[in-house]
């Protein structure tokens, strides 16, 4: 069933003893007793799947509130993976966006059976392409843009390459925006479907998009990389593609993989497989919709590119 | 003998270079530069045309610096003379550094 089927007292209810969300490529046991929660969870999960019956979950996910006297009186709540603490407390206002760090944690700490990149990740054609780079470069940002403007979103955040084929394996969740990213989307996309604001925290406002449809009807079915891009947002300055060579490509997907020390020689065999078949580019832009524009034509210059557009 | 040590590097001037062996280096190459995985380590390192020929001639087989310079002069089609020497000497200790090659002293 999906969750926006489920009256909002009975998901309350199920979530109190836990339900089973299915995003793609993980299946989370989801449980808690943080009034604050249900209705931001109701609306950014709306479309996504639920079972009540037993499942084998990939990760245990517990949202509660946190107790001894202060936290209590501060209403403080707290994260919990596998039944481990995860987070010290936080303000139980703020546990829809904690619960989304932690779903992140869960797959940054806890899989290894894809190589997993800081990243976001986009489809056309069945071709996928990799934004890469640090916090603040405005990956999540074109990743929603894209979103919006023909792309199919396979994740945001983090991006799992499964080393056979290679694939880039889909799980769409909702992307974080932060304080300006918030105006430049809604203004690029109106249709575009943003949960509550979080004012306030440390990152300042966060909003979270929905998942387009699209995202959720093919959660499973990921797709062959074909470009990796590291955007940077420069609003003065002038837009600029430039190429890298596919061994300092290599060396970024190293940089920006959170599991990559882990794998070892399947790791390097993994992104040797990635760079085999990737083109990667650098692209500074001042507004989304000349990055749109590059990428589109970049996606459209790889081989039979132009009929998948 | 004094003249038998190279004192910057505190290692006898006379012996072979060859590549770390412990678990086998994993290479690839693109459009001339390399990336190296290390088993030893862990690490994965970018290595430029140069260092990446002399590491692939000591995976092939152990060589003494003389020899190293005139595997590299071929490559580049450069000449061998005093800069390239110098030139090779860097790179064997760049690549000695990063754990992927071993000097081993001539008896």
């Amino acid at each position: 069933m999906l969750i926006r089927d489920i009256p909002r007292t009975e998901l309350a209810r199920l979530l109190r003893g836990g339900v089973h969300l299915d995003t793609g490529a993980f299946t989370t046991h989801l449980r808690w007793d943080v009034p604050d929660l249900a209705g931001a969870f109701a609306e950014t999960y709306a479309d996504y799947p639920v079972e009540t019956d037993p499942v084998v979950d990939d990760f245990r996910v517990a949202i509660a509130r946190a107790f001894g006297g202060l936290h209590l009186l501060a209403r403080k709540a707290q994260a919990f993976i596998n039944g481990r603490p995860a987070f010290p407390p936080f303000p139980a206002g703020f546990a829809f966006p904690m619960l989304e760090a932690t779903l992140n944690w869960c797959i940054a700490r806890h899989v290894f059976r894809y190589v997993t990149f800081h990243a976001g990740a986009v489809e056309r054609g069945g071709r996928a392409v990799i934004l890469i780079g640090p916090s603040g470069s405005g990956k999540s940002t074109l990743c929603a843009a894209l979103a919006h403007r023909g792309w199919r979103l396979l994740s945001d955040e983090l991006v799992l390459l499964r080393p056979e084929g290679p694939e880039i394996v889909a799980n769409p969740r909702p992307i974080s925006l932060k304080n300006e990213a918030i105006r430049l989307i809604s203004a690029l996309a109106p249709q575009a479907r943003f949960g509550a604001a979080y004012e306030g925290t440390i990152k300042g406002t966060i909003r979270f998009l929905r998942a387009p449809d699209e995202a959720l009807a093919k959660a499973k079915v990921g797709a062959a990389p074909a470009l990796v891009i590291s955007p940077s947002f420069r609003p003065d300055g002038p837009d600029e593609l430039k190429e890298m060579t596919k061994a300092k490509g290599f060396m970024w997907l190293v940089e920006n993989s959170v599991n990559y020390y882990t794998a070892l020689k399947s790791g390097f065999d993994a992104l040797s497989g990635l760079t085999d078949r990737c083109g990667f580019y650098e692209l500074s832009y001042h507004d989304l919709d000349s990055a749109v524009a590059a990428i589109d034509r970049l996606h459209d210059a790889l081989p039979g590119g132009q009929e998948a557009a | 003998m004094k003249g038998d040590i190279d004192p910057e590097r505190n290692r006898p001037n006379k012996g072979l270079w060859k590549a770390r062996s412990d678990g086998g280096l994993s290479y690839r190459c693109w459009d001339g530069e390399y990336v190296v995985f290390n088993p030893a380590s862990g690490n994965t390192h970018l290595l430029d045309i140069a260092s990446g020929e002399v590491l692939m001639v000591l995976l092939s087989e152990p060589a003494g610096n003389d020899r190293i310079a005139e595997r590299l002069a071929d490559f580049l089609e450069v000449g061998n003379d005093e800069s390239l020497k110098t030139a090779v000497r860097e790179i064997l200790d760049e690549l000695e550094e990063l754990g992927l090659i071993e000097f081993t002293a001539k008896c």
